[in-house]
């Protein structure tokens, strides 16, 4: 077990933690990363990444079976009383009781909670057009979600865990979700980390990326210099010269074919190598990147190693 | 928390507390039936040990015959614990990881452990104080019946004492623990039901006559002996020969019954001529306590290693 110290600037911090089901499964590996404190983080990752198991054991509801999680220097899994009042955190589907009112569910939030804001919570609901006499149940989902974050709002946290939230609302309410919740994090400061795979909405809201994929980190970074150091290559199809002396100088992080061109993502080269003849060089849109990172092959451990090697130098140039 | 529990169990709260008032209703009123009775047929009297009315065995038949199957069917309020257990406990931790409505309490201000705490202390202490009055309204209700045969016998030592106290946090415990394991409501009731029977039908009908404490053997003359006092809980009887050897009721009633004519007292006389004894095995009355804190201990030692479990389990059955 590593030991981790007493932290005020790192919000989240993991240090190759694992989790292992069963004998052989490991829905997270060797996940090493950082949550510096004020930042609005997407976890992004297909479906089985570990995204919530993650999420679960920053939050303190699992034991790592590997390595070591950190929230502000204190284990959630051996000190729930010093972390768990600190963590607001929104489940997947965000279950609720659904035979109590909104009201009721404010007051258990108040009754569960030393830390507790329920004016806030209570006029933002209000604000949003949500009766607060209504049972939980017959609300619609965007509501629910709403209902959900002002219960994980009100407990005045400094971090906030967000587990696919808006997964299952509609494009609306799940602009109205996240408006609120920028809104929120950015007026009171609060660490944010929100899992998705919906990546357009993430863009906008967040500043930090994390690329979970294969149980493994693939990225840990601030978004603007993610987009800085990555450049969309395009050039002829077909041309294997160009491609070859590509790879030579530049890491690849994904390839695309299309019938027209070849579409390269690579990390800006250090020592600024000319492009070949009949190449151009673009800025890469966020969602191209965090796909190149995705859909790299789960045996390509040599490249997630090189990936996870970039990263104290990715973190330099911010 | 303790609003919390509150809110989420009021609606089972208060189930139990109608039925509660109904099965005191449908008791006080049987019950006042059978003081009535009692009192008019003139039972009590005949009970004095002293007493030589020789009317006295129909007396006590007449009673028996009117108030029996109100007796036999009181045995079903044996159920109730497992009832309570299955409606109430089962589902008390399998429905928050159904709905998935853990994730919302444990990610609270609150530890897990606190949490499980109070929602135990609450359900438990509040199905108890439903058990200690239910128990109290059959003391008040069996007191006929007990006059006339004690209060070892299982339908009476079921209901009365601390026995009933132990059975209702097994049955909760049980069902919490169950429900807590299984991460399911349906499946935990049907093993609450199927562990409670399994462990309290063998107890009743064996281990309380035989383990406890073994029971006397008495072996006298037919005729000049009634056998136990009255309270005393009869297990069996029988006849044995004089060396003590038990004898069939084939060969008794062989030997002294040939079909057709006899009456109960030449059969005795019979027996007697032949040497035979009568035989009872039997618990004395003065036992009840010591059998109802010996039966309250297991069962409260099992609830306790029950809950255990559930706390271990709690901790760990994030998945």
């Amino acid at each position: 077990m590593h030991e981790l110290a007493e932290r005020t600037d790192i919000a989240l911090e993991t240090r190759r933690l694992g989790k292992r089901y069963g004998r052989s499964k490991w829905a997270l590996s060797e996940c090493s990363l950082t949550l510096p404190t004020g930042r609005m983080a997407a976890l992004v990752g297909p479906n089985g990444a570990g995204k919530t198991t993650l999420l679960h054991l920053a939050m303190g509801l699992l034991q790592p079976s590997a390595g070591a999680v950190s929230v502000y220097g204190r284990d959630p899994w051996r000190e729930p009383l010093t972390t768990l009042p600190r963590v607001g955190f929104v489940a997947q589907d965000h279950p609720l009781y659904r035979g109590f009112t909104v009201a009721d569910t404010l007051e258990y939030g108040r009754r569960m909670n030393q830390r507790w804001d329920g004016e806030l919570a209570g006029a933002r609901l209000r604000r949003l057009g949500i009766p607060l006499g209504q049972r939980v149940g017959k609300l619609s989902g965007g509501q629910q979600a709403q209902v959900a974050l002002a219960l994980a709002l009100g407990k005045r946290p400094d971090l906030l865990l967000l587990d696919e939230p808006v997964a299952s609302l509609d494009p609306l309410a799940r602009r109205d979700f996240l408006r609120t919740l920028v809104e929120a994090a950015t007026e009171r400061g609060i660490t944010t980390l929100l899992s998705s795979h919906i990546i357009g909405d993430l863009e906008q809201t967040c500043d930090y990326l994390i690329i979970l994929s294969d149980a493994r980190v693939q990225l840990a970074d601030d978004i603007a210099a993610v987009m800085r150091a990555h450049r969309l290559l395009i050039g002829p199809r077909g041309d294997t010269a160009g491609l070859a002396d590509l790879r030579a100088t530049r890491q690849v992080v994904g390839e695309n074919q299309t019938p027209r061109e070849t579409r390269l993502l690579a990390r800006v080269s250090e020592d600024g190598a000319p492009l070949p003849n009949g190449w151009s060089s673009e800025d890469a849109p966020l969602e191209e990147i965090v796909l190149a990172y995705l859909s790299q092959r789960i045996g390509d451990s040599a490249r997630a190693d090189a990936v996870a090697a970039g990263q104290p130098e990715l973190e330099a140039t911010r | 928390m303790i609003w919390a529990t509150w809110r989420q169990h009021r609606s089972e709260a208060l189930i139990v507390a109608i039925t509660l008032v109904a099965l005191a209703a449908i008791l006080i009123m049987t019950g006042l039936q059978m003081r009535a009775a009692f009192q008019s047929l003139g039972v009590g009297p005949c009970l004095a040990p002293t007493n030589t009315n020789p009317h006295c065995p129909n007396i006590i038949e007449a009673f028996r015959a009117q108030f029996e199957p109100l007796d036999a069917a009181s045995g079903w309020l044996n159920m109730l614990p497992v009832l309570v257990g299955m409606l109430i406990g089962a589902p008390l931790v399998a429905r928050e990881l159904e709905h998935r409505t853990h994730l919302l309490a444990w990610t609270q201000g609150v530890t897990r452990r606190r949490w499980l705490t109070t929602k135990l202390a609450c359900v438990i202490g509040g199905a108890l104080v439903a058990a200690g009055v239910f128990t109290a309204l059959m003391i008040w209700w069996r007191n006929s019946f007990d006059q006339l045969d004690g209060h070892l016998t299982p339908i009476s030592f079921d209901f009365e004492g601390l026995a009933p106290l132990a059975y209702m946090a097994f049955a909760l415990a049980l069902a919490i623990a169950a429900g807590t394991l299984l991460r399911r409501a349906i499946p935990a009731m049907a093993v609450t039901l199927a562990c409670f029977m399994a462990l309290r039908l063998p107890i009743d009908s064996w281990a309380r006559a035989y383990l406890y404490q073994p029971p006397i053997t008495l072996h006298a003359n037919p005729l000049t002996s009634g056998g136990p006092a009255s309270g005393d809980w009869l297990i069996n009887s029988g006849f044995v020969d004089h060396a003590g050897h038990a004898l069939s009721d084939s060969q008794v009633f062989g030997t002294c019954a040939p079909p057709g004519t006899i009456s109960k007292l030449s059969v005795l006389q019979c027996v007697q001529a032949h040497g035979w004894l009568t035989s009872y095995v039997y618990q004395p009355a003065d036992r009840f306590w010591r059998f109802q804190i010996t039966e309250a201990l297991l069962y409260l030692a099992l609830s306790a290693a029950l809950l255990g479990l559930t706390y271990w389990w709690t901790r760990r059955s994030m998945r």
